[in-house]
């Protein structure tokens, strides 16, 4: 228990420090994956080509190897950026081809009769795309979104061996202060506990809202 | 592309040589960036051949070589053992005894929501084990219990008519598990179990981390 009260303040900051990481990427990843989805299903045959070599190469890529990547060959190229947004970047990248994917299967469970309708209205693909197939999408696919975004939050912990200020982080700060290793983790497996359980019970929420009732 | 052809008509002349147009120009507003790494890549000498003559020394590529036999022997450990693991704890959360079921359900759902890399450093630091045992440890109980969940919703899926009629043949409780109900789960669920396992393989390269 001391190890909670004595260090409050650094549990704090490495909590808030991962909540960071996973908002910002989640917010970057959900972007990158809508666009990406949009691009895998458009007429044009390049697009279609670029959303499938994005989502191949980020999705058979271990998330180590990417931030290995962004974080030494990006500032090779004289692109210096902090770590946080670095860490940021790789998460997020990685996690929009699993997005785009979600999304992708979302828009293939919508009804063929819906797209058709919106065309015989006389919509062009992004009217029918964004007015009527991906709202209808969006339902379905609320639950994978959700256990997508749960992964990204604990994928996060990788940043932590790139000094990026989060949970995991703070066990080299607190075990070289010589407290009860066995609590130090504890408290960090708390702390994501608190995380995930907290995105899963907002899916929840809003798989009762919009979701589709079966 | 027939599922996503409700999406969009069938191009016609006049649309698809306005596709041709759209498809010209995406390709280069694609492929610039790509051309300007190059060009980057170029401008720093990646390219030249004193940068590549590392990989022609033996040493280098023995050291290649070691890591991906490393690599495979990790993962290899880890499937296996999280394969046994998530059975043993399907098997615990379809059991009959309320104990059982709650334990496994427990110890699935908190494995679950931790994150590879905490396990990892937990097995790793605090009880003080090899690299490798640590990795294949951390890895093994977190497919183990998503596994689990994969196996138990494969048997779920079953239909209900095929367990009954297996209890009404008279077989035993593991009977009917073993010979009627894993069978056609795993069938079901052979795509979902293949893609843990490539999440299993993929997380192998978190041994880096700890090394």
């Amino acid at each position: 228990m001391d190890v909670l009260t004595d260090n409050f303040s650094l549990y704090g900051e490495g909590f808030l420090g991962t909540v960071e990481l996973t908002v910002y990427a989640s917010a970057l990843a959900l972007v990158l994956g809508f666009v990406m989805a949009s691009f895998r299903v458009a007429p044009v045959g390049s697009f279609r080509v670029f959303g499938t070599v994005w989502v191949t190469a980020l999705r058979n890529t271990p998330l180590t190897l990417l931030f290995f990547a962004v974080m030494l060959g990006l500032p090779r190229f004289g692109l210096v950026l902090p770590f946080e947004v670095f860490a940021v970047l790789a998460l997020g990248c990685y996690t929009s081809a699993f997005i785009c994917e979600a999304l992708r299967s979302g828009i293939n469970t919508v009804p063929r009769g819906q797209g058709e309708a919106a065309r015989g209205l006389g919509m062009s693909f992004s009217q029918t795309l964004s007015t009527v197939v991906l709202p209808q999408a969006f339902r379905t696919v609320i639950p994978p979104i959700g256990s997508n975004l749960i992964a990204l939050a604990k994928n996060s912990a990788i940043a932590g061996a790139f000094s990026v200020t989060e949970l995991l982080g703070t066990y080299k700060t607190l075990s070289e202060l010589g407290y009860s290793i066995v609590w130090t983790f504890v408290w960090i497996a708390v702390g994501y506990l608190i995380i995930t359980l907290g995105i899963s019970a907002l899916f929840h929420v809003m798989e009762k809202h919009w979701g589709v009732a079966r | 592309m027939t599922e996503s052809t409700a999406l969009y008509d069938i191009p016609g002349p006049q649309a698809r040589r306005r596709h041709l147009i759209y498809g010209l120009a995406s390709t280069v507003v694609l492929l610039a960036p790509a051309g300007w790494i190059i060009h980057l890549l170029f401008d720093t000498d990646q390219f030249t051949s004193t940068k590549w003559m590392p990989f022609e020394y033996e040493g280098i590529q023995e050291l290649l070589l070691r890591g991906l036999g490393n690599t495979l022997k990790a993962f290899a450990y880890a499937s296996v053992l999280s394969l046994a693991l998530g059975a043993a704890l399907a098997a615990g959360r379809l059991s009959e005894h309320r104990v059982l079921r709650w334990v496994s359900g427990l110890v699935v759902e908190f494995f679950r929501a931790m994150p590879v890399l905490v396990m990892i450093f937990f097995i790793f630091v605090a009880l003080k084990v090899q690299p490798l045992p640590a990795l294949v440890a951390g890895l093994a109980l977190y497919n183990g219990s998503v596994l689990a969940e994969v196996f138990r919703t494969g048997v779920h899926a079953v239909a209900r008519g095929q367990g009954e009629a297996a209890y009404a043949l008279g077989m035993r409780k593991t009977q009917v598990m073993t010979y009627v109900l894993v069978p056609q789960a795993v069938r079901a669920m052979l795509p979902a179990i293949i893609s843990q396992l490539v999440v299993a393989l993929k997380d192998t390269s978190l041994g880096f981390l700890i090394t």
